[in-house]
C-alpha cells in the first residue's frame, strides 16, 4: 500500500494525502512497452493472419538497412490506431510509476522498435511521430481516466465492475493491476484522483456535410458526441501535465465511424489573477491532438499550443465568459492530398503554425453560445513542396430545457488553400450542420471558487 | 575522402582520451543550473533514401553543432540545437547525379541525465533543412534548397574538467524528411536523410 507523501497537502475535500504511484520501475516499463509489440505483432500475425506481420530477420536487416519512408495512406490508421498504439506504451510506463515527462522516452522507444522490428513494412516515420507524440496525449488522458474510475475504497461488486471499466479504458494499467493483486485489496485514494471539477455532455442528433461546389452533394446521418472536461484551467491548480483535459469525440455512421477526436490536455499553467476576482487570466501551455475524418475531407495534427485563456463574469445572473487566444506549433500535421508530385500519394505530411481563437457563454455547466477561429498553416514535406491554409469556423448554440437537457444546433464552415510548386492552386470549402439534444452531467469534487 | 578520414581518425583519438580521462575527471563536481551552451564538432555519415529507392546511399563528412540553453532542475536540461553536416558525392536517388550536401536541423531539444554520472539522453524535434548543389553539364553549379522535419536522438556523456566547464562525448542521430528534391531534371521523391554522428562538444554552464 502506498504511504503518505512528503510535503505534499490535501486538497480542499479530499480524505488522504496518499499519491497515486511509488516505486519506480524503469526498466519493467521497458520491457512491458517491449511486450506490448510482442503481443499485438504475433496477435496480428497469428489471428488475423496479416502479411505484414510475418517478420523476420530478413525484414529487420532490411528495414534496418533501408530506414524511414512516409506512409502516405490509411489515414484513420496512422492518425488514430499508431496514437493508441502508443498510449499502451505510456500506460506501461504511467503503471510503473514512471512520471508523464519519464513516459515519453518509453513512447518513442516503443515506436521506435515497432517501426522497425513490428512490421515488415519499411519503417515510416510519419507513423513513429504519431505513435510517440500522440501516444503521449492519449496514453496520459486514459491513465487519468483509468484513475479516476477505480476507487480503492469500493469492494465487492463495484469494485470489480470499476476495475474491469478501467481495465477497457487503460488495459496496460489494468493488467498490471491484476497481476499485482490490487484489484481486491482495499485501500486509500490517491489525493489527485479526481478533479476539483469534471463534466460529460452527450449530444445526438443528425448532422449534413458537404463539399462546397462538389457534384457528390450532402451527406446526412445520424451522430453522436460527447464533451469531456476533465479538471477546469481555473478550477485546478497546475500540478502536473494533463490535470486539465478537454475531450471533444464524434462518432456517426458514414465517413469512417469516428469523425473527430480532439484532446487538449495542459502541461503548465501560470495563474495572471487572483481567485476570487471576477476576471481570471491564465498563460496556458498545452499538449493538442486533432483528429478528423469525415466524408468530405480528413485533418490531423500533433501540436503545442501556448495562450492565454480568460474567464469574466458577465453581471449577477451567473453567466460566465471564456475566451481564448492561442498560437500553436504543429509538430506533424496530416491533410488530404491531391494528386501533386510522385507516387502514390493520399496524405500530405508536415509541420506547421497555428492560431486558435475562442469565446464561449456558460452558466452552471451548460454552454450557451460558442463560437471559434481557428487558423492552420501546413508545409507539406512529405511528397511534391506544398503548403496549406486551412480555416476553421464554427458556431454552437444550446438551448436548456432542463438542468441537464437542452436543445441546440451547430454550423462550421472549414475552408483550405493548398499551393504546390508544380501543380495548381487548389481551393476548396466544407459545410457541416448539426441539430440536436443535449444532456449535460456537471459535478464539482471539492471546495472550488465561482 | 582523405581529409574525411584524418578527421574521423582525430574524433575517434579524442573520444577515446576522454574515456581514459573519466577516472580523474570523476573528482570534480558537475555543476548543472542557470544557462549553459555547448559547441562542438565531429564526423558523420548520412544515410539517405528515398520512396523509389531500392538502396540506401551513403556518404561522410564533417559535422558541427551549438546548443543552448536552460537548466530546468539538475538533470533535466531544456534547449535550442543548431547542427550541419558537410558531405560531397551523395546520390539522393535513382538517376539522380551525386550532388554536395549540406544537412542542417534547428530544433528544441531536452536533455535527460541518467543517475548521478554524466550519462545523458537526448531527443529533440523541430526543422530541417537540404542544401544540394550539383555540378550543371555544361554550365555553372546548381543550387537547391528544401525545408522540412526534423529529428534528433542521441546518447552523451559529460566529463567535468571545472565546475564550470566539461568536455561531452556526443553520439547523436539526426533525421531530416525534406520531400521532393530536383537535382538537374531529376525529381528524387520523398527524401529523408539520417545522419550518424559522432563528436565531441565543450560545454560552459
Amino acid at each position: 500500500m502506498a504511504s503518505p507523501a512528503a510535503g505534499q497537502l490535501p486538497r480542499p475535500g479530499a480524505t488522504s494525502t496518499v499519491t497515486a504511484c511509488e516505486g519506480k520501475q524503469t526498466m519493467v516499463a521497458v520491457g512491458q512497452a517491449l511486450a506490448v509489440n510482442l503481443v499485438i505483432n504475433r496477435a496480428d500475425a497469428w489471428l488475423f493472419d496479416w502479411d505484414w506481420a510475418r517478420v523476420n530477420f530478413e525484414s529487420w536487416s532490411r528495414n534496418l538497412e533501408l530506414g524511414w519512408q512516409w506512409d502516405e495512406t490509411q489515414f484513420g490508421i496512422n492518425m488514430f490506431v499508431h496514437p493508441y498504439h502508443g498510449s499502451l506504451y505510456v500506460d506501461a510506463a504511467r503503471a510503473n510509476c514512471l512520471s508523464y515527462w519519464e513516459a515519453i522516452p518509453v513512447a518513442f522507444l516503443g515506436s521506435w522498435t515497432w517501426e522497425f522490428f513490428g512490421e515488415k513494412w519499411r519503417p515510416s516515420l510519419n507513423d513513429f511521430w504519431m505513435t510517440g507524440f500522440g501516444g503521449v496525449a492519449m496514453g496520459e488522458m486514459l491513465h487519468r481516466v483509468s484513475r479516476a474510475i477505480i476507487d480503492e475504497e469500493a469492494t465487492g461488486g463495484e469494485r470489480i465492475t470499476r476495475e474491469l471499466a478501467a481495465l477497457a479504458v487503460n488495459p496496460v494499467g489494468g493488467l498490471n493491476r491484476l497481476v499485482r493483486g490490487q484489484w481486491t485489496g482495499r485501500g486509500v485514494n490517491p489525493v489527485d484522483r479526481l478533479p476539483e471539477s469534471y463534466m460529460f455532455r452527450a449530444k445526438a442528433g443528425g448532422r449534413t456535410v458537404r463539399e462546397d461546389g462538389s457534384p457528390a452533394g450532402p451527406t446526412t446521418s445520424p451522430t453522436l458526441l460527447l464533451d469531456v472536461a476533465y479538471g477546469d484551467i481555473f478550477e485546478t491548480e497546475s500540478e502536473a501535465p494533463f490535470d486539465v483535459i478537454n475531450v471533444l469525440a464524434q462518432v456517426s455512421p458514414d465517413g469512417g465511424g469516428l469523425n473527430i477526436l480532439r484532446a487538449v490536455g495542459r502541461l503548465y499553467g501560470k495563474d495572471l489573477s487572483d481567485r476570487d476576482s471576477w476576471q481570471r487570466h491564465q498563460v496556458v501551455i498545452s499538449q493538442r491532438f486533432d483528429y478528423v475524418n469525415n466524408p468530405v475531407y480528413h485533418f490531423g495534427e500533433q501540436s503545442l499550443e501556448v495562450g492565454l485563456q480568460s474567464l469574466w463574469r458577465v453581471g449577477p445572473s451567473g453567466f460566465r465568459l471564456r475566451t481564448r487566444l492561442a498560437g500553436d506549433v504543429v509538430l506533424l500535421g496530416a491533410i488530404d492530398a491531391l494528386d501533386a508530385g510522385l507516387g502514390q500519394r493520399a496524405i500530405d505530411y508536415g509541420p506547421g503554425l497555428g492560431v486558435i481563437a475562442e469565446l464561449a457563454l456558460e452558466r452552471a455547466g451548460t454552454t450557451y453560445v460558442s463560437l471559434y477561429n481557428r487558423v492552420r498553416y501546413l508545409r507539406s514535406v512529405s511528397g511534391a513542396p506544398a503548403n496549406h491554409n486551412i480555416l476553421f469556423s464554427g458556431l454552437d448554440v444550446t438551448i436548456p430545457v432542463t438542468s441537464q437537457l437542452g436543445i441546440g444546433a451547430y454550423m462550421s464552415g472549414d475552408r483550405r488553400r493548398s499551393y504546390y510548386e508544380d501543380f495548381p492552386k487548389d481551393e476548396r470549402s466544407y459545410l457541416e450542420t448539426r441539430i440536436y439534444l443535449s444532456w449535460t452531467f456537471a459535478r464539482e469534487t471539492a471546495g472550488s471558487p465561482r | 575522402m582523405r581529409g574525411h578520414a584524418r578527421l574521423a581518425a582525430a574524433v575517434t583519438v579524442a573520444l577515446l582520451a576522454l574515456l581514459c580521462m573519466v577516472g580523474e575527471a570523476s573528482a570534480q563536481a558537475a555543476v548543472r543550473n542557470g544557462f549553459w551552451l555547448e559547441f562542438g564538432t565531429g564526423t558523420g555519415t548520412v544515410r539517405n533514401t528515398c520512396a523509389g529507392c531500392a538502396n540506401v546511399t551513403v556518404a561522410y563528412g564533417p559535422t558541427n553543432h551549438l546548443r543552448v540553453g536552460r537548466t530546468l532542475t539538475p538533470r533535466v536540461l531544456v534547449g535550442l540545437e543548431l547542427f550541419a553536416m558537410q558531405s560531397s558525392e551523395l546520390v539522393l536517388g535513382p538517376g539522380a547525379a551525386p550532388v554536395d550536401a549540406e544537412n542542417g536541423s534547428l530544433a528544441p531539444i531536452v536533455i535527460w541525465y541518467v543517475g548521478d554520472s554524466g550519462f545523458f539522453l537526448k531527443g529533440g524535434a523541430g526543422l530541417a533543412s537540404g542544401t544540394f548543389t550539383v555540378q550543371s553539364t555544361p554550365g555553372e553549379p546548381v543550387t537547391t534548397e528544401r525545408t522540412g522535419s526534423g529529428l534528433t536522438f542521441g546518447v552523451g556523456f559529460d566529463i567535468a574538467l571545472m565546475r564550470w566547464f566539461a568536455l561531452t562525448a556526443n553520439l547523436g542521430t539526426y533525421v531530416t524528411a525534406i520531400g521532393d528534391v530536383r537535382v538537374d531534371d531529376t525529381v528524387v521523391d520523398d527524401v529523408i536523410a539520417t545522419v550518424y554522428e559522432a563528436g565531441i562538444g565543450f560545454t560552459f554552464r
